[in-house]
């Protein structure tokens, strides 16, 4: 009940910024999916399986996803460091492609995946969070999905309220080349 | 008087037992005779040795749910049920799925619905499919191979097709040259249960005596009665692999898992295959395979996603093997694996290899203990309180040492693609300089900073040397071998932008700008005698390594006092807001100088055991936990047919020594860096100066030579004794261990270096030849002894006698195996309520031990027609036999007919009542 009546709050709070909001889940069956829930404004969802306010992805299991593998645990200790978000706002074009192909991967602070931390941790939160400008709660990572090994490739975009945004894989760290003998 | 009554008792006693069988065979309920186990070997040091060469029957499946648990219980978290209940229920399912599809893939093999996948397919001499061959030789170790996958799927699609196994055999045969013949482990019969050769799985709940071949060698009376005793109270020690609630553990579980009924040449020859193929056909089909959304049900979806090679283990239950052992780093990798079961691992962790800072790597322990003990509960089985504990102790342990391997790999690829990209090497001197400049420019001044400056400097200078030093370094050579292997980018190429050759490079260009800048210095005017090293800042790895960790490292307090008025050199953009020493990369110039040699250095020390902890091939590990001596036999460190070929040698050899021992001989010692089947000039070596010789022999120098030369594996060190003869200073000698001889002037004194420890009969015989340079670490400290120059012919003329008759006695080295089956020293327990010590004999080697030929002739024809345990029987010379089998509720009759003047007894048709017809075997 909780869970609904949150989830009520944040559908009608994102709907104010976002034409639609995107929410990762695992069904009764336990698959994954992902929840697109459209504004009659937005034709995200009519796109992706042709109804008009939702539509739901099916989202495969990426193999070696649920473990420690050296990638999954990078993801989730850098995100947020080695991994931002650029800015770009995204096409829905490219959105639309990456989610019909099938082949993704979506990682949030509540995935399953992350062995790494809590389930849902501060710091997790906090590193996903980062991600996003206007404060989105949970923000939701779409990575590529490699076709033949079935596991997690390259960094796509990030899903926040106000958008969804290119992101990219890199150091995104301060050089301080003079080595000045001032702090921040 | 008194003595006359003791004898008595003696003689009543001797009566007494001879004849205490009791008629009637011991009571004991259903569940005592339950679990039929199949045979126990006993090895010793030398058998199990050769035994590592042969497959086993025998292995325990080792389960770990943690990852699963994890995500079951965040899903659970996620969708607001009760986590406890899912979670449970998930490692439940998970387990039933793992033992399910080992058995389903079982059934296919046996019943040639999938065919073998060959386990060495660099062989010519074997029929390999081309297609296979090709796809596993385009399989590198450390990639995904999608290829593989590809080819499995093809495979399991015929198998499960509903066609006669026939007809799938032809299809096997036009997709990829699978023949008849060779491809299966049942030749050309497609009757179901040809041999019976079903999987048994049994639960695991304490390691108990029906383990006893892991804990001891030769089996006595006592071994065999606490074996029987075990056997009757099984239901302590195993349960059904089914029986979810026997399965108390929700982190790990372990199974026996045991194939029955096997033909024993065909096994012998198929085995490795067998298990090959399992491994292979596992990993694709649990995450593939159709039949997994039924066994995995609800949890099919989520299942898919565990790295399951992660989470299965399965090792051979005893000496054997389940993969050929080989002599490579990746075989060797995963036997460390044994350090991770010792009970007391964390109190010696610190002294493990691997976890050292600079790795020796696996070799290093076969060289360092090349005469480890074998089955003396090697594992600690016995420490903990049952096999559930004994297991998460492992695992935790494994799992523990991992995740520091996988933080150091991490950190480091992480810090070497933002040091590559950020700053060039260039700009890397340009910064050191400024830095550095004025501590140059101010020489002869003091002050703290100036101190901690040259500090600074002298940590630089010194721990590059280490790595970089063209002559001294000991290190270089081995950092040299990351560039030219990918197995980093296997591991970490998701996160790597830059290839490991790319960032080795990187690396070298600053190790040349700093080492060149070091050698520039005026060194005697920087570091004066006014000058006191303060030694506990330099980088852990380097305190390790040159101070034996004597002390703990500064460098973060100082680095951290650094920060305090510095900005870092580079950061994450977290550090503004969070100023954690955690977000800075580096914090100058020479702190990144030093990182990026302590990132190369940690991806060295990974790389050395990156295959115990990671499974990079699409297959289960299965390390050869129980015998340590599956590596040292591979590398020829051990050989086990050494001592029974040797001891008749030895005689010849030390009588012709005590002939040669009258001209006082020399020593020739060096190391080549040789590999077997490797064909170089002696005389070049020589020349070379790769060989010393030393006619004033020091033992002990000699002995610190040898030693040290002993370092890489693969560099065969030898030893030559010269004779010093007029005809040929390099003629043939040879001494127990080492021995290096020279070819005979025709083949123009080349060494032929093939295996280290390959014994030729005959040295000395004058036929052309190349004597192989050979050593065994046994008897090397022997040899120095006997390479004394005091020693004369009478030493060596006594030891050839001591020796054939020490050799002969000698427990460990002369390989020796009993058999014993659990089911039949039950059976002689119950039969007699002890073991007699007239059937520790029979029992020892695997046979059947009862009253008399007609009891035992009885239980062979029983046990082979029908299925069940024989709870009880009666069997006369001449008569009815009755015999109560554990399936049937009724008593079994045949006839027995014995003549007195013979041991043999003839027995009839076996009448099986009606009820129970069901228990005839197919």
């Amino acid at each position: 009940m909780k869970n609904l009546l949150l989830s009520i709050i944040l559908f009608s709070i994102s709907s104010l910024s976002s034409a639609y909001t995107v929410e990762s889940s695992w069904n009764d069956k336990y698959e994954k999916e992902l929840s697109f829930y459209c504004s009659s404004e937005d034709t995200m969802c009519l796109d992706l399986c042709g109804e008009a306010t939702m539509c739901k992805v099916k989202e495969e299991t990426c193999h070696n996803c649920i473990g420690t593998s050296i990638t999954l645990t990078y993801i989730f200790n850098y995100m947020g460091k080695a991994y931002t978000n650029t800015g770009v706002e995204t096409l829905d074009g490219e959105v639309l492609s990456s989610l019909k192909g099938s082949e993704f991967v979506s990682f949030s602070s509540r995935s399953i995946y992350n062995h790494v931390d809590r389930f849902n941790s501060s710091s997790l939160k906090r590193n996903f969070r980062s991600l996003c400008t206007d404060g989105t709660r949970y923000p939701i990572v779409l990575f590529k999905k490699n076709r033949g090994s079935q596991r997690v490739a390259d960094v796509q975009f990030v899903f926040c309220d106000n958008g969804v945004f290119e992101m990219e894989f890199g150091a995104d760290v301060i050089i301080n080349m003079e080595e000045n003998k001032t702090l921040f | 008087m008194q003595k006359i009554l003791l004898i008595a008792t003696l003689f009543i006693g001797f009566i007494g037992s001879s004849t205490a069988a009791p008629r009637e065979w011991m009571s004991v309920d259903s569940s005592s005779t339950k679990f039929e186990l199949n045979n126990m070997r006993f090895s010793n040091r030398a058998r199990c040795a050769l035994d590592s060469k042969v497959p086993t029957d025998s292995a325990f499946l080792l389960v770990t749910n943690t990852d699963v648990a994890k995500a079951v219980y965040r899903l659970a978290k996620l969708r607001g049920e009760d986590t406890n209940t899912l979670t449970k229920y998930g490692i439940e399912v998970f387990r039933y799925s793992v033992v399910q599809m080992i058995q389903l893939i079982h059934e296919k093999i046996m019943n040639r619905e999938l065919p073998l996948l060959s386990a060495d397919t660099t062989n010519d001499d074997l029929h390999i499919p081309a297609e296979y061959k090709n796809v596993m030789l385009s399989c590198k170790n450390d990639e995904y191979c999608s290829g593989l996958d590809d080819y499995i799927a093809k495979l399991w699609k015929i198998g499960s097709r509903k066609v006669p196994a026939a007809t799938k055999v032809v299809n096997f045969y036009d997709v990829d040259n699978f023949h008849s013949k060779d491809s299966y482990i049942l030749e050309k019969n497609f009757k179901k249960h040809q041999y019976n050769t079903e999987l048994k799985c049994h639960y695991l709940k304490k390691f108990s005596p029906l383990q006893a071949h892991l804990y001891g060698t030769k089996p006595d009376k006592a071994a065999l009665e606490s074996i029987a005793r075990a056997a009757l109270d099984s239901s302590t020690f195993l349960a059904e692999c089914n029986d979810v609630e026997a399965q108390k553990n929700l982190q790990v579980a372990a199974y026996q898992l045991e194939i029955t009924n096997l033909h024993d040449r065909r096994w012998k020859k198929k085995g490795f295959d067998y298990w090959n193929s399992v491994k292979l056909y596992f990993s694709w089909a649990f995450r593939n395979a159709p039949e997994m959304k039924q066994i995995a049900s609800p949890f099919a979806s989520v299942f898919k996603g565990v790295a399951v090679e992660d989470a299965v283990m399965i090792v051979p239950n005893g000496c054997k093997s389940i993969t050929a052992p080989k002599c490579d780093g990746d075989y060797l990798a995963q036997q460390a694996m044994r350090e991770f079961a010792k009970e007391d691992f964390r109190e010696n962790a610190l002294d493990l290899d691997v976890l050292s800072s600079v790795p020796e790597g696996p070799q290093d322990d076969l060289l360092a203990d090349p005469f480890t003990s074998v089955n003396i509960d090697e594992l600690d089985l016995g420490g903990f309180a049952n096999a559930e504990s004994w297991l998460a102790n492992f695992r935790e342990n494994f799992a523990g040492t991992r995740a520091l391997m996988k933080k150091k790999l991490i950190h480091a690829v992480s810090t070497l693609n933002i040091a590559k990209a950020k700053l060039d090497p260039k700009k890397v001197t340009d910064l050191l300089e400024k830095r550095f400049s004025v501590l140059i420019n101010s020489v002869g001044t003091t002050s703290p900073e100036l101190d901690q400056l040259k500090n600074e400097l002298y940590y630089l200078c010194a721990e590059y040397s280490f790595a970089d030093h063209n002559e001294f370094s000991f290190l270089k050579g081995k950092l040299k071998l990351l560039r030219e292997t990918t197995l980093i980018d296997g591991l970490a190429g998701e996160i790597s932008v830059e290839k490991t050759k790319v960032l080795f490079d990187y690396y070298s260009k600053i190790a040349d700008k700093v080492m060149s800048g070091c050698a520039a210095l005026d060194q005697k005017q920087i570091w004066n005698d006014s000058f006191t090293l303060d030694k506990t800042g330099f980088s852990t790895w380097y305190i390790s390594k040159v101070y034996e960790s004597k002390f703990k490292s500064t460098l973060k307090e100082k680095n951290l006092e650094y920060l305090k008025t510095n900005k870092p050199l580079i950061a994450w953009k977290a550090y503004a807001d969070t100023a954690a020493l955690e977000d800075v990369i580096c914090t100058n110039a020479s702190d990144c100088s030093r990182n990026i040699l302590k990132s190369i250095v940690d991806l060295y020390s990974v790389t050395q055991y990156a295959a115990t902890f990671w499974s990079m091939q699409q297959e289960i590990n299965t390390p050869a936990l129980f015998n340590p001596y599956a590596e040292r036999t591979a590398c020829k460190v051990y050989d086990p047919w050494y001592k029974t070929k040797s001891v008749l040698f030895n005689l010849f050899s030390d009588m012709s020594q005590a002939a040669l021992s009258v001209a006082a001989p020399g020593m020739i010692y060096g190391r080549f860096d040789l590999k077997p089947g490797q064909v170089v000039s002696f005389n070049q070596l020589v020349k070379d100066g790769r060989i010393s010789y030393d006619t004033n022999y020091e033992r002990t120098r000699v002995t610190t030579s040898l030693v040290a030369d002993f370092g890489p594996l693969l560099g065969v060190p030898c030893a030559v004794s010269l004779s010093r003869t007029n005809f040929n200073p390099y003629d043939s000698y040879r001494f127990a261990g080492i021995s290096v001889g020279a070819c005979h002037s025709n083949e123009d004194n080349n060494l032929n270096v093939r295996t280290a420890s390959d014994i030729d009969p005959n040295a000395s015989t004058t036929h052309s030849e190349c004597i192989a340079c050979k050593l065994n670490f046994e008897t090397v400290t022997n040899s120095l002894v006997h390479l004394s120059t005091d020693v004369g012919p009478t030493f060596f003329l006594f030891r050839a006698v001591f020796r054939l008759y020490k050799g002969l006695k000698d427990p460990h080295n002369i390989p020796r195996s009993w058999e014993a089956n659990p089911n039949f020293i039950s059976e002689t327990y119950r039969r007699f309520g002890e073991i007699p010590k007239r059937c520790v004999r029979s029992l020892r080697k695997g046979k059947r031990c009862l009253a008399n030929s007609c009891e035992t002739n009885v239980a062979e024809a029983i046990t082979d027609k029908l299925k069940g345990v024989i709870e009880k029987m009666y069997a006369p010379k001449n008569g009815t036999a009755t015999v109560k089998l554990s399936t049937c509720n009724k008593e079994i009759k045949l006839r027995t007919n014995s003549r007195n003047n013979t041991n043999g007894c003839r027995i009839g048709k076996i009448k099986v009542p009606v009820s129970c017809s069901s228990i005839i075997k197919e």
